[in-house]
C-alpha cells in the first residue's frame, strides 16, 4: 500500500514538471505536422512552420523568443518562420503574448514572426506582440490581425507582395509602425503612434477608416506610388501628417491637426480632398507639388505659415474652402503662389465657405 | 669585348620604355553598419552605408578626418534605420572632433542611382533619445538634415552646413547647445517642432530657399548674436527672439496663421 502511494506520488510530482515546463525548439527546427500550443513556448534559433502543416496557438499562450545575436550588431535572431499556416486567435481575457524571454522588452531582441509564401489565410486575433525587429512580416501571404497590440519594436509591421488586413489594433511606441509595398492594406480602427515612421509603402494599395495616427516624429502617413482611400481618419501631431508622392489619393472626413510641418503634402498626385479639417499645422494646412485633382469644402484656417502652398511650375485652381473669413486680402496672405515665387503656379480659389464644414466623425478606435 | 657588350646591353635596358606598373593603392577605412564599441577614425574614411552607433558606444571622428559619403544604392530601409539614404544614426556617442586648421569634413561621393538636382545626396546625423553628439570644428553639406536630433542631445561649435535641405531640426524633448556656427542654402536652416531647448549664439543662417528659422511656439530658444539674412522668410515664429538680427530676408518675420 505504501509503495503504490509514493508510485501514485511519483507520478504527479512527474506529470505537474511536465505541465509546467516551457517547450523549448533549438538550433533550427521545422515543424512537419499540425501542432497546437499552449502555455509557455520558447524559440531559442529559427522555427519552421512547413507549407501544409498548421500552428494553431491557444489563448493565453506565452510566445519566448531567446536572444542569439550570432553577428554582434545588438539584434536579437531568434524568429517564428511560417511556410504553412498560423492561427493565433487569443481572446480579450486571455491574450497571446509574443516577446523577448529576457525581461527588458526593447526593440530587436528577436527577429520575427514570418509569413512567406503562405497564401491561406493567417490570423492574430488579441496577441501581443513586442521587443522584435520585426513584429509580424508577411512576405507573399494573406493576414488578417485584430485587436493586437504591437509595442517596443524596431518595427511593428512589414509586407511585401501581401494582403494584410489590421482592425482594432494599436501600434504604439515602436520605431517605425507599418511598412510595406507590393502590398495591399485595409487599416480599420487602429492605432498608430509615437514612432518614428507612422504608415510608410510604396507601390501599393492602402484603405484607411477610423483610424488614429498620431505623435509620430517623422510623418504620420507616408505613401509613394500607392493608391490612398482615407475616411474619418485622425492623423495629429505627426512631423507631416499625410504625404503622398505619385500615386492617387482620396481623402474624405478626416482630420488632419497639430502636425508640425505640413498637414497634407502632395507631390506629383492625383488627389481628391473634401470635407477635411486641416488646423494647426506648422507650416502649412497642404502643401501642392506638381499634382492634380480637387481640394474643396475643406477646413483651411488656423495652420502656421501658409493655408496653401503651391511649389509647383503650374496654376493650380481650388474649390470653395473655409479659409477662417472670406475677406480675399487673408486668403491671399495664407496662400503662397506666384506672387511670392515668380517661378511657381497660382492658385486661383473658389467663393470661400462663409463658415466651417462640420467636423468629420472621427471617434475613437475600440482597441483593447 | 666582353665588357662593352656587357656596357651596351646596360645603356639599351636605361633606354627602354618603362614596363607597366601595378598601382595597388591601400582600400580606405570603411565606416558602415552598428558600431557597438569605442571606435576612433582619422584620415580618409568611407562611410560606404548607414551606421548605427548603438546605446553605450562611441564613435570619435578625429581632427582632420574627411568623411568620404557614398550615397545609397537602393531605396530600402533597415529595420533599425530610419532613412532610405546613407545616415548616421546616433543612440550612443558621436564626437566629431575637429580642430582650427583641420576641422573635419564630409564630402560626398558620386550617386550610384540618379538623384534629381537640389536632391540631398545623404540623410545626415540623426539622434536618437540617449543619444548624443559633440562636434567641434566641421564641415557637412548636401543631406537631407544636417542634424537631427529627434530626441536626442547635441554640443556643436564651428560647424558649417552647406545646401543640406534642414539644417538643423530639433524635436520634441532635444536639446542644442551651438556656436559659432553658419548655416547655408537648403530649405530650413533651423527648424524646432517642439518643446526643445536652444541655446544658441554666434551663428548666421543665411540664403534658405523657405525660412531661416521656423520655431515652434512651444521651442524655448534663448539666443546671442544670432543672425539670419537673405532668406526668403528670415523667421516664423510669435515674436523675435532677444538677440536674432534678421537682414535682407524677403519677409522677415512671419507670425503663424500668415500674419507678416
Amino acid at each position: 500500500m505504501r509503495n503504490l502511494l509514493l508510485l501514485l506520488l511519483l507520478t504527479l510530482l512527474a506529470w505537474s514538471e511536465f505541465a509546467s515546463a516551457a517547450v523549448v525548439y533549438q538550433g533550427e527546427q521545422t515543424l512537419w505536422q499540425d501542432t497546437v500550443w499552449q502555455g509557455e513556448v520558447v524559440i531559442d534559433g529559427i522555427l519552421t512552420v512547413a507549407p501544409e502543416a498548421r500552428l494553431e496557438i491557444r489563448p493565453g499562450t506565452r510566445v519566448l523568443f531567446r536572444f542569439v545575436d550570432s553577428n554582434n550588431d545588438g539584434l536579437g535572431e531568434s524568429e517564428l518562420f511560417v511556410q504553412g499556416r498560423l492561427l493565433a486567435l487569443g481572446t480579450a481575457d486571455a491574450p497571446i503574448h509574443f516577446a523577448s524571454e529576457l525581461s527588458d522588452q526593447r526593440p530587436g531582441l528577436w527577429g520575427a514572426v514570418n509569413v512567406m509564401g503562405s497564401d491561406q489565410a493567417n490570423r492574430l486575433q488579441y496577441c501581443l506582440i513586442e521587443g522584435a525587429s520585426i513584429a509580424f512580416h508577411s512576405h507573399f501571404g494573406r493576414a488578417e490581425l485584430d485587436h493586437c497590440l504591437f509595442r517596443a519594436n524596431l518595427r511593428a509591421l512589414m509586407f511585401q507582395d501581401s494582403t494584410v488586413t489590421l482592425a482594432f489594433s494599436r501600434i504604439e511606441n515602436n520605431r517605425n509602425g507599418l511598412q510595406f509595398r507590393d502590398a495591399t492594406v485595409l487599416l480599420r480602427e487602429s492605432v498608430v503612434r509615437d514612432g518614428f515612421w507612422g504608415i510608410r509603402g510604396t507601390y501599393s494599395q492602402v484603405e484607411m477608416v477610423g483610424c488614429l495616427v498620431e505623435n509620430n516624429r517623422v510623418n504620420g502617413v507616408n505613401l509613394r506610388d500607392s493608391t490612398l482611400t482615407a475616411r474619418g481618419n485622425m492623423v495629429r501631431g505627426n512631423r507631416s501628417g499625410v504625404y503622398v508622392q505619385g500615386g492617387q489619393a482620396e481623402l474624405t472626413g478626416n482630420l488632419v491637426l497639430d502636425n508640425s510641418e505640413h498637414g497634407i503634402l502632395l507631390e506629383q498626385a492625383d488627389i481628391q480632398a473634401h470635407r477635411n479639417r486641416l488646423s494647426g499645422n506648422g507650416r502649412s494646412a497642404v502643401r501642392w507639388i506638381e499634382s492634380t485633382g480637387d481640394l474643396a469644402e475643406n477646413d483651411l484656417a488656423g495652420n502656421g505659415e501658409y493655408a496653401l502652398v503651391n511649389d509647383g511650375g503650374t496654376d493650380l485652381s481650388v474649390g470653395a474652402n473655409w479659409w477662417g473669413g472670406t475677406d480675399p486680402d487673408l486668403i491671399h496672405r495664407l496662400v503662397r503662389d506666384q506672387a511670392d515665387r515668380p517661378d511657381r503656379g497660382t492658385v486661383v480659389f473658389g467663393v470661400p465657405l462663409q463658415h466651417a464644414p462640420a467636423a468629420g466623425g472621427w471617434r475613437m478606435p475600440r482597441t483593447p | 669585348m666582353r665588357f662593352l657588350a656587357c656596357l651596351l646591353l646596360v645603356a639599351l635596358a636605361a633606354c627602354a620604355p618603362d614596363g607597366p606598373v601595378l598601382i595597388a593603392p591601400k582600400p580606405l577605412p570603411v565606416l558602415a553598419g552598428p558600431v557597438a564599441d569605442s571606435r576612433h577614425l582619422s584620415g580618409d574614411v568611407v562611410l560606404a552605408d548607414d551606421v548605427r552607433v548603438l546605446p553605450g558606444a562611441e564613435l570619435v571622428l578625429e581632427a582632420g578626418t574627411t568623411v568620404w559619403v557614398r550615397p545609397a544604392g537602393s531605396t530600402k530601409i533597415e529595420p533599425d534605420q530610419l532613412s532610405a539614404r546613407t545616415e548616421i544614426l546616433v543612440e550612443g556617442q558621436l564626437r566629431i572632433s575637429g580642430l582650427p586648421g583641420a576641422p573635419v569634413r564630409f564630402r560626398t561621393l558620386k550617386p550610384q542611382l540618379p538623384v534629381p538636382e537640389g536632391d540631398p545626396l545623404w540623410a545626415g546625423i540623426l539622434v536618437l533619445p540617449g543619444g548624443s553628439v559633440h562636434v567641434d570644428h566641421a564641415e557637412l553639406p548636401s543631406a537631407d538634415h544636417g542634424l537631427w536630433l529627434l530626441g536626442g542631445e547635441a554640443v556643436a561649435s564651428d560647424l558649417t552646413l552647406r545646401d543640406c535641405r534642414y539644417g538643423i531640426e530639433v524635436a520634441q524633448g532635444s536639446g542644442l547647445e551651438l556656436r559659432r556656427a553658419r548655416v547655408r542654402g537648403g530649405e530650413l536652416g533651423l527648424f524646432c517642432t517642439g518643446s526643445a531647448r536652444l541655446v544658441m549664439a554666434d551663428a548666421v543662417f543665411q540664403g534658405q530657399d523657405e525660412a531661416g528659422l521656423h520655431l515652434a511656439p512651444v521651442c524655448r530658444f534663448d539666443a546671442s548674436r544670432i543672425e539670419v539674412r537673405d532668406s526668403q522668410v528670415g523667421l516664423v515664429a510669435e515674436d523675435v527672439p532677444a538677440g536674432l538680427k534678421l537682414t535682407g530676408n524677403r519677409i522677415e518675420l512671419l507670425r503663424p496663421g500668415g500674419g507678416q
